[in-house]
């Protein structure tokens, strides 16, 4: 398992495409899973073990998640059992808590929430990468 | 020693300095300077986390939401490796700057009182950890008095910075050495 995180807008998905996927292989995109079907993803990570998943917009499922009025602890632990599927997943995830903290306190919870489960996924992960103007660095 | 330790919300800075304190302090003392005013739910629940995590890691809290060089009225310094972690810049510059309602210091003079209230305390303990936010980069464009404790913030930061032994940027709860 990967994960990559980063800024808005700096190129994750596509170093991700580029580096870990296949070029020529234009099948790769309907393995990319974002805030419209993650819920999916425990099913094609069981069923298509040997296929690269990747996992787009993870902060935007953590937010869907907390707008269906699931708790904390129910959203970590569903992510805990996709990062210990046997599959070949790529996690990316905006850097979202470099800012103000909110006043509201659903964006504050979105906020600390997101990033307490990077700690879990970096922590479970083979590598993890940040990207910054489409460079990778590596910090783990 | 001094030591800087950055990162945003929910990036695991707070483990790590803890972390950072522990090994400095060896069996020496471990004071916990907490800046944060409760306010609201959220920061309830987040100072539960943060007294649950610190558990049984042997430190001894100071609150002071301001005037932290007071710090040396609560401890006696007698250990070479005595060790302060203050937690967090970014509740200590809202706390000195927003004063009431209607008053709001310049970020000059905020920023140059913490630095003076800094010195003070590095000149009392042989280690001291801070931690602080990265609080400059939502892209969002706040009211006159938001920007001016961002600016205020990210003065403090540099400045600090340029003083530390060892800056920390904590990411996903992994630390990348930045100096």
């Amino acid at each position: 398992m990967r994960f990559i995180l980063g800024g808005f807008g700096q190129g994750k998905l596509t170093y991700a495409l580029e580096k870990y996927c296949a070029k020529d292989n234009e099948s790769i995109k309907e393995n990319v899973y974002d805030e419209n079907n993650f819920r999916d993803i425990v099913n094609v990570c069981t069923m298509c073990k040997d296929t690269i998943i990747v996992w787009n917009h993870f902060n935007l499922c953590v937010k869907k998640m907390i707008e269906s009025g699931h708790n904390d602890e129910y959203i970590g632990e569903w992510v805990g059992k996709i990062i210990e599927l046997p599959s070949d997943i790529i996690i990316i995830c905006d850097e979202i808590g470099n800012g103000i903290i909110p006043i509201d306190e659903n964006e504050v919870r979105y906020r600390e929430l997101t990033g307490r489960l990077g700690i879990m996924i970096a922590k479970k992960a083979d590598s993890v990468e940040r990207i910054i103007c489409g460079i990778a660095q590596k910090i783990k | 020693m001094l030591v800087v330790v950055v990162g945003g919300s929910g990036s695991g800075k707070s483990e790590y300095a803890e972390q950072i304190a522990m090994n400095l302090s060896e069996n020496d003392k471990r004071i916990y300077l907490a800046t944060m005013k409760v306010y609201g739910e959220s920061a309830k629940k987040r100072i539960t986390r943060h007294v649950k995590a610190r558990q049984g890691k042997g430190f001894d809290t100071v609150e002071l939401a301001a005037d932290i060089y007071k710090v040396k009225e609560h401890v006696d310094v007698q250990g070479k490796n005595d060790t302060v972690l203050i937690e967090c810049l970014s509740n200590l510059v809202a706390n000195e700057m927003f004063l009431d309602d209607m008053t709001q210091k310049s970020a000059t003079e905020v920023t140059d009182k913490i630095l003076c209230d800094l010195k003070a305390v590095s000149e009392q303990f042989p280690n001291v950890v801070i931690v602080t936010n990265n609080v400059s980069e939502d892209g969002i464009k706040y009211d006159a008095g938001t920007m001016s404790y961002i600016r205020a913030i990210e003065m403090i930061n540099s400045s600090v910075c340029r003083m530390a032994d060892q800056v920390f940027e904590v990411v996903a709860g992994i630390p990348v050495r930045l100096k």
